[in-house]
């Protein structure tokens, strides 16, 4: 029997046009620091539901597909604006996707996007599903004076899944799970609260990514050196580093999926952005390992480039697009725009 | 009650279905109708299309006073489809000064409004920036 091939056919991304330079918010609040980089922040009319629209307008042009022949639609959010009602459905509606199609909401965690991407190729593997759409989508907002106010951001990133004209192929996935809490955020609060702050990094992120990674490289006999290209949950660059060194990864094996200082921490949609930028150069045969982290959980799934994504390049928009495209805005703007501030009615 | 206005206009606000008239071509946005008013013809038959991507800016105007949650000036426009049909819509990411007849724009999801706290999305138009395809 002849193994069909199983991966992604098409990606897709949408960042929002504005950015803010972090060292507004630093100038706003009298911080000594000046940080470097800058984050993606919504405009007034955009909400998880837009911004993954767009994404997915993206990836079904990139893969070539039809609508009508999307068997499912699976979303990957921590901030959409309802605790009940589906984002995926009015998204599946309005994408054109038939009737029949199946849509599937993911949250909780951070690792929604993952979630949502393994949930589809399970589907598929098990000849249940034939393509499947996958989309991570969020609007991080942190508090105001918080220093994930410094790191929250915007974007979202979208992936057709199918056994036809894969350009990268799956391999296997690794997970680690302790539910360790970290991050939480409850059903009447905007923002999420943070657990002790040396502790969590320690025994949060690091311990999680790197124990799903090292799983991973045992169950396929790799080593760090057997991939090209890796992409690490974009939460924060000191976890990233911490992790990427203890895992001894180059600089240079990151460099192509790093998203964090264009765009913030983009949440569900950070592993399938850093995804995109990574496929948007990579090169038949090499090989993508990415990690997402979320609430005690880690996943770990690995990549081969297949040499159909040459041919597909022509109708792809590049991460780079969207890192040149932007236009500033002061924090007052994005405090008024995002609602976080709200004016009185007179 | 905004549940009954939105499933019945879906097919409208948030896959830009419009009909075309088989005999003169008119393209009907966003009303289904029996009798095409061009052609006159009684009944007409329509066939379904989907408007767009892009059009031209018609003619426009800048809405100064706005509901607390928008960030005015906005401009409105009339926009002339590429391959038929007019459309009435704001125009997102575009400052006053910027905004031209016969500007080339296209189609962008967003988000329009909140009831009850439903968020309710459709198409606004955006200015089209040079070098850049199609969606």
């Amino acid at each position: 029997m002849v193994q069909k091939l199983l991966g992604i056919s098409g990606y897709g991304v949408y960042i929002p046009l504005h950015r803010l330079k972090l060292k507004e918010i630093a100038t706003a609040w009298k911080e000594n620091t000046q940080p470097s980089g800058e984050k993606a922040v919504a405009y007034f009319d955009e909400n998880v539901l837009t911004l993954a629209y767009n994404a997915c307008r993206n990836a079904i042009k990139h893969a070539a597909i039809k609508p009508s022949n999307i068997n499912a639609l699976y979303l990957g959010t921590v901030s959409s604006p309802y605790i009940e009602a589906s984002l995926a459905a009015p998204l599946a509606n309005a994408l054109g996707l038939p009737e029949n199609a199946e849509a599937r909401d993911f949250g909780a965690s951070t690792r929604a996007g993952t979630d949502a991407l393994q949930a589809g190729l399970d589907a598929i593997k098990s000849e249940r599903l034939e393509n499947v759409l996958v989309v991570g989508s969020d609007i991080l907002v942190g508090a105001p004076g918080t220093s994930f106010e410094y790191t929250a951001g915007s974007g979202a990133a979208a992936c057709i899944l199918s056994c036809n004209g894969v350009i990268a192929e799956y391999e296997a996935s690794f997970f680690y799970t302790t539910g360790f809490a970290d991050k939480w955020r409850n059903v009447e609060s905007r923002y999420p609260l943070f657990g002790d702050t040396g502790f969590i990094r320690k025994y949060g992120y690091v311990e999680h990514v790197v124990k799903a990674a090292r799983g991973l490289f045992e169950k396929l006999g790799d080593t760090a050196q057997s991939f090209n290209h890796v992409i690490l949950q974009q939460q924060e660059s000191r976890l990233i580093s911490e992790a990427s060194k203890s895992l001894g990864f180059t600089p240079e094996q990151l460099k192509a999926g790093m998203t964090l200082e264009n765009f913030g921490d983009t949440g569900s949609a950070s592993i399938l952005i850093g995804l995109s930028a990574i496929l948007d150069q990579a090169e038949p045969g090499q090989r993508i390992l990415v990690v997402s982290y979320g609430s005690g959980s880690s996943a770990a799934l690995s990549f081969k480039v297949n040499k159909k994504i040459q041919d597909k390049r022509k109708n792809s928009t590049p991460v780079r697009s969207f890192k040149e495209n932007k236009e500033y805005i002061d924090y007052f703007t994005h405090l008024r725009q995002n609602k976080i501030i709200l004016r009185t009615e007179q | 009650m905004i549940t009954p206005p939105l499933w019945r206009d879906y097919r409208q606000n948030n896959r830009m279905e419009a009909y075309k008239c088989k005999n003169c071509g008119y393209v009907s946005y966003p009303e289904k109708r029996k009798v095409c008013p061009k052609c006159k013809r009684a009944p007409s038959e329509f066939e379904t299309i989907t408007l767009g991507p892009r059009g031209k800016i018609l003619t426009y105007t800048i809405a100064y006073t706005l509901p607390a949650e928008f960030e005015p000036p906005i401009p409105l426009a009339i926009v002339e489809m590429d391959g038929g049909g007019r459309i009435y819509a704001m125009v997102s990411e575009c400052k006053p000064d910027q905004i031209k007849i016969g500007m080339e724009v296209e189609l962008d999801y967003r988000e329009i409004f909140q009831e009850d706290g439903y968020h309710v999305q459709s198409f606004k138009v955006k200015p089209v920036k040079k070098g850049e395809e199609p969606k």
